[in-house]
């Protein structure tokens, strides 16, 4: 089924899976926290790891769909990079994590990005596997409860930069909020022509 | 010269400061760093004391405000302290101010001794109350900033240690002042 719920239980023994697998990204494990991770696909409902950054530059963004203004800014960015970068496109893997995967759900998601740019995948994972992953991009995020009646009436502070991770899994770079498409554009071309060709 | 116990600690302290201030070139850009609020809060409850006496974040309605929690004793705060007086030094003229609220036991004679050490002098001489601090829920730990738009609601904050002054941050702060 497409949208089967991912269970607690399919997340360990991935996670058991990708413990004894050596990761691709090994080779800064001694110096950067690993940024090894394992949520939903939305749009498949499978459990994806970092594989599939490997080899891509990758633009990583956190944020929510409830989000009133600066997720839908950033999200039109990055598919305005993605347009702007033609036929290396397909070099570039655009990534929204949810941090509020409790009311985002893999079918909220889906047509989210959609509205995006299709290419955009949209991750989502129980909040341990959420906050391991923002931990290790170096971001953050905090939910803010009002308090009152309704439990799902709350917004979630979050740190607003795009990340870019190189086809060897390094954090290259963050672009902060308000940056201008061109420039993000220009950095990510650099980033795609420093791709190792494949042997 | 028989070498002291004192002497090694200040010697040590001493080299920490001259790396510190190496280090703060390095501290990651303010502007990747930002958190956006999506409920902004208002702060107007924080407590601020000046030489003159209490200072009220609505004496800055109108303005952009940077507002750095900071205190003498800690070493990131001590880091990024010139770059916030350089931002301030950039954003002078415009509607915009830096604020930054001391929580030293000492007071304002903590701030005053270590912008004279410094030799800061653009950055406003403000105290903090923690007890305050706490009652206003403003952020764990210190350094903090908190970006309070003209309006005096906290739209963006950066917890821990960053530069205040790079381009990336000066064009995302100028993005944020309020219009002419």
């Amino acid at each position: 089924m497409m949208n089967a719920p991912i269970s607690r239980r399919h997340m360990l023994v991935a996670c058991a899976v990708l413990a004894a697998v050596p990761s691709a990204f090994a080779q800064e494990a001694t110096e950067q926290p690993s940024r090894r991770f394992m949520m939903e696909d939305a749009a498949t409902g499978n459990v994806v790891d970092d594989d599939i950054m490997l080899g891509k530059v990758s633009l990583l963004y956190f944020g929510y769909t409830h989000c009133p203004d600066i997720c839908p800014t950033s999200l039109v960015q990055m598919a305005d990079v993605m347009k702007a970068m033609g036929d290396d496109a397909k070099k570039v893997q655009p990534i929204f994590v949810t941090v509020d995967p409790a009311r985002d759900t893999s079918a909220v998601m889906r047509e989210y990005v959609k509205s995006f740019d299709a290419r955009i995948v949209a991750l989502r994972g129980p909040a341990p596997y959420t906050d391991a992953m923002v931990k290790a991009h170096k971001a953050q995020y905090e939910i803010q409860k009002p308090g009152g009646d309704d439990p799902l009436l709350y917004t979630v502070d979050h740190t607003a930069s795009i990340a870019m991770v190189g086809a060897n899994g390094a954090l290259l770079k963050r672009f902060p909020y308000g940056i201008a498409t061109a420039e993000m554009t220009a950095a990510v071309q650099a980033a795609v022509k420093a791709i190792p060709a494949a042997p | 010269m028989k070498l002291t116990r004192r002497a090694l600690v200040a010697g040590g302290l001493a080299a920490v400061g001259g790396r510190a201030v190496a280090r703060a070139e390095d501290a990651l850009s303010a502007a990747v760093l930002a958190i956006t609020h999506a409920t902004p809060k208002s702060l107007d409850g924080i407590a601020m004391t000046g030489p003159d006496g209490p200072v009220h974040l609505t004496n800055f309605r109108g303005r952009l405000v940077i507002l750095n929690l900071w205190a003498s004793w800690c070493l990131p705060c001590r880091r990024e302290m010139p770059s916030l007086s350089r931002l301030a030094a950039a954003l002078a003229g415009k509607p915009a101010v830096v604020l930054p609220l001391s929580f030293d036991r000492r007071g304002l004679e903590a701030v005053t001794e270590f912008y004279a050490e410094l030799g800061l002098t653009n950055l406003p001489l403000l105290a903090g109350d923690t007890a305050n601090l706490q009652a206003v829920n403003v952020g764990p730990g210190l350094p903090a900033t908190l970006v309070v738009d003209a309006a005096g609601l906290m739209r963006w904050s950066v917890t821990g240690e960053a530069t205040w002054d790079d381009a990336d941050t000066l064009r995302w702060l100028s993005g944020l002042l309020p219009a002419a």
